[in-house]
């Protein structure tokens, strides 16, 4: 018996190792194509980043940014083209003196960048739609339309505490049961940006208290479409409520960007293709309408 | 072999004699004879039963001289055999227990229930050549069985035998992945099994997401696989047919058994209601990994860098009581009791997931005539699953489950030597609750969801075993089944047809067809069995599935210990179901509108070669096979294999009674060995950026995945050694104790579990460090099981 101890002490011992293990594979190489990513705000200029999709294990210093493309987005018979950034270099750093290579675009928060942009301002046209077209050096066509969609306003965005003094957050907005509607609630703690150390802005926007993509179906048909926190808030919080109301489209590439991401990871996920608006390429064109407040806990 | 057998026949079975027949009057058997007109045929007809413990013997051989004619015993033990007025010599055998012989005049129908011994010597190995026989004589093929003795001699993860674990390697039949308890069989689907613990269905056969099966082997008795040449009064699933039939309890005196092992702990308790008329078995078993978990929280409970441990634990139950009314009825009442408990309690947090079976049979068997035998069941099964999630005030729950009443009838009758017919009908109820949900503060906020389906399923079969010749044998059948839901009828006949030509002997050529319906179906994105699976029914939309298999082979008795066998199959698997890309699984009323349907088929060959009796005993098995599912809006409409489909499998199984042990301490010695090529699986090839809405790090990848199923995982290969060492098996003493040693997985090998591309970030920094590029990405395996070696004590008393 002490020798059968032994030798389970032994193997036991052998046991505790790493159960991750690299493996070598062979990966066929993929028809590149071009991503847009582009969403629209009433008011706001238009903004574009213009990317490629790359072979999975391509060498990461190898930019993405797409250059020397026409990137034109058309509204009401008008075709405004957008101007490339200024390109330096094809270095992919983003922490070097120029990061990224150019001098990037920026929304008006200063929260993303983008490669292709235009002094045309964004209007707020319910009856015609937008579409976006691209045409690179190689001989690649891409192209996207979206419609705008009005605004579904805050209904409740409100806390309440338990016993033991922590908040929870609800944020809540009317849905209109004669339409098909999707949503996107995101909360953020705090602010939504602060300026990192180097010269892009590092958004706080990046860790949401929560961030749902729903739809008026299911549990909110004829209801208040409504989310809520968990008691992870204290007195003396500021909370920052966004209901962004999305088409189906952008909601559809929301779901299958976060199945296709977890997917990977997962032991159970299924494999999934992302769904796209974009024609002859990959990404998302639409609208931002969405309703913002702030509440601070007293 | 007849003739050395009767001697020990006349010392250990209890004889009773209605009618003289034999000059052997001994006081160990009961024979009953049945005076009957004149005719050309005699029936021969009774019950088999282990004389140790009174429980009826399932799959006993009963065989006549001329080696051609013969029968097994059915579930429940029974055995009829027309044979014409003549001198004849029978033999009853069973694997493990001494074969009876003896010869008589036949002159009436004549009722033999017997009692089987084991050797009168410790390591005296009772050889069942006749086993091979019925095997070469059955038009059954396609089917495996297996006895709880063999699981518990063969080594098992955690010491946990596990008869589905035994399944899986046999030929024909897959695991999903490591470790898991799931069954792919010839290329159907998990939710394609039909799994019946004493004829009640199980919907969730696994505990541990999948690790452990459900069924306690110290109240199993038998598991039958049938996975092609499906008997008429089997449907419902595509795929396969898990019988399994519990322990009786024994009928002649009280004992009881248990188990310490790694990670559970087990307690049978058995015996006599009255003595010889009826008889009892209460089983448990439970894990305490919860036990050390709870310890280990509630010693770190004031450090603050302690991450909770959830605590797991799964427990089951199983019943059964079974009574004599008469020498013609029996009343049997079983019960299954599992649970899964899932907890997670931390600041502010109470997770609560349960989930697990219920499943109950009440039975009657009524031996009609010594021609005819009747069962008649009432079954009740339920599986659910129900998460409890409770934010302070704020409560959500998330439930589904199935719920099922069967009332079955089941004849068999032997109207002749020539032919075994078997008749019956059932109907179940059904009820289907999908996607139960609610949420709410018990003020301000309250939400509900999910739906309730109620469903029938009908079934009635008639099936000819026709003996043709000594030499051919034809099976035909069909089963006429029906399901009613939401004021919609659908209904499918199922015809079943085996073939079987002796060429000689030793040598039998079998062909088979079946087709088979599927009414319910299982709700996974996973691939493999969660809990969370929801069980949906056939609709508008969601058409039954259905399967049409053709199976050919050749079995080969080499000499009285070998078997051989080599079987080709094709199976097409129609109306085959899968769910969009992104399927919205939860808190959805209309969940049918996320279903995609496609088609499968699956073609292979497999070879199979046992050796049941003797020192060593084991098999080896291999299977080639092509597994594939069609569907046009999945991987652009291209047939792509599943995760299941495996080129190559190979078995092996050798257990070895050491020679040169102590007659004291006898050991036995096991080892398995398993290859298999490994699971398909899919990798995103290309990547794309996206900078989000919310300035997310740009280099926050998007994979593209392109082909699905296109690629592979390392090949799985493992050794797996037991050693069961018995204590004093001689001893007069009435508690016996051995102990079980597994190692699982000997040579340490890190098999997959499944394969993912990671980002390989720079020391000091990950993904979520701001504006950070990974350095590379490479393919990684994930492994769950290194070398782990277990002691189990069992005791018996």
């Amino acid at each position: 018996m002490r020798y059968i101890f032994y030798f389970l002490l032994f193997i036991s011992l052998l046991s505790c190792e790493d159960m991750e293990t690299v493996v070598q594979i062979e990966m066929p190489p993929i028809q590149k194509e071009l991503v847009i990513e582009c969403y629209l705000e009433a008011g706001k200029p238009f903004r574009l980043l213009l990317t490629e999709s790359k072979d999975f294990f391509e060498n990461l210093d190898e930019c993405p940014f797409v250059r020397g493309a026409t990137v034109v987005i058309s509204h009401n018979g008008v075709r405004d083209t957008l101007t490339e950034a200024p390109f330096f270099n094809n270095n992919c750093d983003p922490d070097d003196i120029i990061p990224y290579g150019f001098f990037p675009f920026l929304n008006h928060d200063s929260t993303r960048f983008f490669n292709f942009g235009s002094s045309t301002i964004c209007p707020s046209d319910f009856n015609n739609p937008f579409t976006v077209e691209v045409w690179d050096t190689s001989g690649r066509y891409a192209t996207a339309t979206t419609q705008f969609i009005p605004v579904s306003p805050i209904e409740k965005f409100l806390t309440e505490s338990n016993s033991s003094g922590e908040f929870y957050a609800l944020l809540s907005t009317i849905d209109d049961i004669s339409t098909e509607d999707y949503y996107r609630l995101v909360l953020h703690k705090t602010s939504l940006t602060k300026k990192g150390s180097g010269s892009i802005p590092i958004p706080v926007a990046r860790n949401p208290k929560f961030d749902r993509t729903l739809d008026d179906g299911g549990v909110f048909a004829g209801k208040e479409v409504t989310t809520a926190s968990n008691y992870k808030f204290e007195s003396g919080d500021t909370l920052i409520g966004t209901i962004y109301h999305i088409d189906k489209n952008y909601h559809d590439y929301l779901e299958s960007v976060s199945d296709a991401q977890s997917a990977n990871a997962s032991p159970f996920g299924q494999p999934a293709v992302v769904k796209t608006n974009v024609i002859g390429g990959q990404g998302i064109f639409a609208f931002l309408s969405y309703d913002r407040d702030t509440i601070y806990i007293p | 072999m007849f003739s050395e057998n009767s001697s020990s026949f006349c010392s250990l079975f209890i004889l009773s004699i209605r009618s003289v027949f034999s000059a052997c009057i001994l006081p160990v058997v009961f024979l009953s004879f049945y005076s009957v007109s004149a005719q050309q045929s005699h029936t021969i007809s009774g019950i088999l039963k282990d004389a140790s413990s009174g429980e009826t013997l399932i799959g006993a051989n009963v065989a006549l001289f001329n080696g051609y004619e013969g029968t097994v015993t059915n579930e429940y033990g029974f055995y009829s055999l027309s044979v014409p007025r003549d001198s004849v010599l029978i033999t009853f055998s069973y694997v493990g227990l001494q074969s009876v012989s003896f010869s008589f005049y036949l002159s009436a129908d004549t009722t033999i229930n017997l009692e089987l011994s084991e050797g009168l010597l410790i390591n005296e190995v009772v050889v069942i050549a006749s086993s091979n026989q019925e095997k070469m004589n059955s038009t059954q093929m396609g089917m495996d069985e297996i006895t709880v003795k063999e699981a518990k001699e063969i080594a098992a993860v955690f010491g946990e035998v596990d008869v589905i674990k035994v399944l899986q390697l046999k030929p024909g039949v897959q695991s999903g992945s490591e470790g898991s308890s799931g069954l792919f069989v010839r290329g159907g689907g998990a939710d394609q099994n039909h799994f019946v613990l004493d004829e009640a269905p199980i919907y969730n056969p696994s505990h541990l997401f999948g690790f452990f099966s459900t069924f306690n082997a110290d109240a199993i008795k038998n598991v039958k696989l049938y996975k092609a040449g499906f008997p008429a009064e089997f449907g419902g699933k595509l795929s396969s047919v898990i019988d399994i039939r519990m322990r009786e309890g024994n009928r002649k005196e009280y004992h009881i058994t248990g188990g310490l092992g790694l990670i559970s702990s087990r307690l049978t308790v058995e015996g006599p209601i009255v003595k010889n008329k009826g008889s009892f078995i209460l089983s448990g078993r439970r894990t305490y990994v919860d036990l050390f978990t709870s310890a280990f929280n509630e010693g770190n409970k004031e450090n603050e860098d302690w991450v909770q441990i959830p605590n797991y634990s799964f427990y089951d139950i199983n019943l059964k009581a079974n009574y004599d009314l008469g020498e013609k009825d029996r009343l049997f009442l079983s019960g299954y009791f599992g649970r899964d408990v899932f907890l997670y309690k931390t600041d502010g947090i109470d997770f609560n997931f349960e989930w697990g079976n219920v499943a109950g049979t009440l039975r009657w068997n009524h031996t009609v005539s010594p021609k005819m035998f009747v069962n008649t069941s009432f079954t009740f099964s339920d599986y659910l699953y129900n998460i409890q999630n409770k934010f302070d005030d704020f409560d959500v729950s998330l439930g589904s489950g199935i719920r099922d009443m069967n009332l079955k009838t089941d004849f068999s009758w032997f109207p002749s030597s020539k032919h075994t017919v078997k008749f019956g009908i059932n109907g179940i109820y059904h009820r289907f609750s999908v996607g139960r949900f609610s949420a709410g503060n018990g003020s301000d906020l309250s939400l509900e969801a999910g739906s309730l389906f109620h469903a029938a399923e009908f079934a009635a079969y008639f099936s000819d075993d026709w003996t043709i010749s000594s030499k051919v044998k034809l099976l035909t059948g069909i089963r006429l089944s029906g399901f009613f839901n939401e004021g919609k009828f659908y209904q499918a006949a199922e015809p079943r047809f085996a073939l079987k030509y002796s060429v000689h002997q030793n040598v039998s050529l079998k062909v088979s067809y079946a087709r088979m319906s599927q009414y319910i179906h299982l709700v996974s994105t996973s691939g493999a069995s969660l809990p969370t699976d929801v069980w949906y029914p056939s609709n508008d939309l969601v058409k039954p599935q259905f399967s049409d298999l053709v199976s050919a082979g050749v079995s080969v008795a080499l000499g009285k210990d070998f078997f051989i066998s080599g079987e080709g199959y094709y199976k097409w698997m129609h109306n085959q179901i899968d769910f969009k890309d992104g399927a919205k699984l939860f808190v959805n009323d209309e969940l049918d509108k996320e279903f995609i349907f496609g088609k499968g088929y699956s073609y292979g060959g497999e070879i199979y070669l046992e050796k049941k009796n003797g020192m060593i005993r084991g098999w080896i098995g291999y299977t080639l096979s092509w597994t594939w599912r069609e569907f046009e809006l999945v991987n652009d409409g291209k047939p792509y294999h599943p995760k299941h489909d495996r080129r190559h499998d190979i078995s092996v199984v050798v257990m070895w009674d050491i020679p040169w042990a102590r007659k004291k301490f006898p050991l036995t010695l096991s080892a398995t060995w398993v290859y298999g090529t490994g699971n398909a699986t899919s990798l995103p090839t290309g990547r794309y950026i996206m900078s989000g809405v919310l300035g997310q790090n740009p280099y926050q990848f998007v994979p593209i995945y392109t082909e699905r199923g296109s690629f592979r995982m390392p090949d799985y290969h493992r050794l797996d050694l037991g050693l069961v060492w018995k204590l004093f098996p001689q001893s007069k003493k009435r508690f016996k104790s051995d102990l079980t040693l597994s190692i699982y997985n000997v040579y340490n090998r890190r098999n997959a579990f499944f394969m993912y591309i990671d980002a390989v970030y720079p020391e000091g920094s990950n993904a979520n460090t701001p504006n950070q590029l990974p350095e590379k990405f490479e393919a990684k395996t994930v492994s769950l099981f290194p070398i782990i070696p277990t002691i189990t004590w069992n005791f018996k008393w």
